[in-house]
C-alpha cells in the first residue's frame, strides 16, 4: 500500500483520505487508530473491555448511578461519572442537554419541538433525546459561539 | 425562572389576542346589538391575566413525560375555565340563558386554550428550525473524521 502525504495551506482543513478496494478489517483498524488519536474512553460490555473513540459517541446517559455510552447501534457502560465525562467532552463539541444526558453536537440530525417548552434532538442513528427546559438556553449559546 | 416568566408572558399576549377574537365571535352570535364603553378594552387583558394565573402554580421543576404533560395541560385548561367562569358568573343566579352562555364561554375558553397551545407550538417549531440551521452551520464548520 502506498502512503501519500501532501502539505496543504493553512486556509484548508486537514484531512486523511484512504483509497482502498474494499473497507475490510485492516482499513477499519486504521480508521479506529486515527479516531482514537483524537481521544478515547475506556468502556465495558459485560466482561469485555474496550477503548472507544470519542468521535464515535452519540450520547452519554446516566441511569441510577451508572453511566452508559451510546454509539450508532451499541451501548457500553463506563466507570466514569457523568460530571467527569462532561469535563472531558465539553471541549470536544459535546453538550449537556439534561440532568442525565450529554450529547455529541456532530451527531444531531435536527432539533424538533417537544411539549412543555422542551426540544428534542433527533440523532443521526434515528434515536431521540430530550433537551430539558433548563438546558435549552445553554444549547442555543453553544451553537451561537 | 427567567425562561418560565418569558413563557408566561408569551402565553398572556397570545391569550389576550385570542380572547379578543373569541369575544368578537361570541358577541356577534349571542348579543350582536350589545354596545360597550371603553372598559371593554380591559376585558381581554383581565381574562388574559386570569388565564395565566394557574401557570404560576402549575410549574414543575421535574421533567415530565409526554403523558404527564398532556394530563397537566388538561388540568390547566379546566382550571382556566373554572377561574374565568367564576369571575364572570360567580354570585349570579343561573338562569337557562346564563347556563347556555356559560357553556359557550367554557367551549370558547377551551378553543382559545387549544389555539394558544397551537401558536406556542408553532413558535417552538420556528425556534427548533433556527436551532437546526445553527446546528448545520456548526457541523459544517467542523468536519467529522
Amino acid at each position: 500500500m502506498e502512503i501519500e502525504i501532501c502539505e496543504i495551506g493553512y486556509d484548508k482543513k486537514e484531512y486523511i483520505k484512504i483509497g482502498c478496494h474494499k473497507v475490510d478489517s485492516n482499513v477499519k483498524e486504521i480508521v479506529n487508530f486515527i479516531k482514537s488519536r483524537q481521544g478515547s474512553i475506556d468502556v465495558k460490555n459485560g466482561e469485555m473491555k474496550y477503548n472507544i473513540p470519542i468521535v464515535d459517541i452519540f450520547y452519554v446517559e446516566s441511569v441510577d448511578d451508572r453511566t452508559f455510552i451510546y454509539l450508532s447501534g451499541d451501548c457500553y457502560e463506563t466507570a466514569h461519572k457523568l460530571y467527569e465525562l462532561e469535563e472531558i467532552l465539553n471541549e470536544r463539541r459535546f453538550i449537556r442537554i439534561s440532568k442525565s444526558v450529554i450529547v455529541n453536537l456532530l451527531k444531531i440530525e435536527c432539533v424538533k419541538p417537544a411539549l412543555n417548552g422542551r426540544y428534542l434532538c433527533h440523532l443521526k442513528n434515528g434515536e431521540d433525546v430530550i433537551i430539558s427546559r433548563k438546558y435549552v438556553h445553554e444549547f442555543k449559546e453553544k451553537l451561537s459561539r | 425562572m427567567k425562561d418560565r416568566i418569558q413563557d408566561i408572558l408569551k402565553s398572556f399576549f397570545v391569550s389576550t389576542v385570542l380572547i379578543n377574537v373569541a369575544m368578537f365571535v361570541c358577541g356577534s352570535i349571542f348579543r350582536p346589538d350589545q354596545r360597550f364603553g371603553y372598559e371593554a378594552f380591559l376585558y381581554p387583558l383581565i381574562y388574559g391575566f386570569l388565564a395565566t394565573i394557574p401557570a404560576f402554580f402549575m410549574y414543575s421543576k421535574k421533567e415530565l413525560t409526554v403523558k404527564q404533560t398532556i394530563i397537566r395541560e388538561m388540568i390547566h385548561c379546566i382550571l382556566v375555565v373554572a377561574i374565568i367562569e367564576l369571575f364572570m358568573f360567580g354570585g349570579k343566579k343561573m338562569t337557562g340563558e346564563l347556563v347556555v352562555i356559560a357553556i359557550s364561554v367554557a367551549v370558547s375558553i377551551a378553543i382559545v386554550y387549544i389555539g394558544v397551545e397551537f401558536i406556542m407550538y408553532r413558535l417552538d417549531l420556528k425556534n427548533a428550525r433556527n436551532l437546526t440551521d445553527k446546528l448545520k452551520s456548526f457541523q459544517e464548520s467542523i468536519k467529522d473524521v
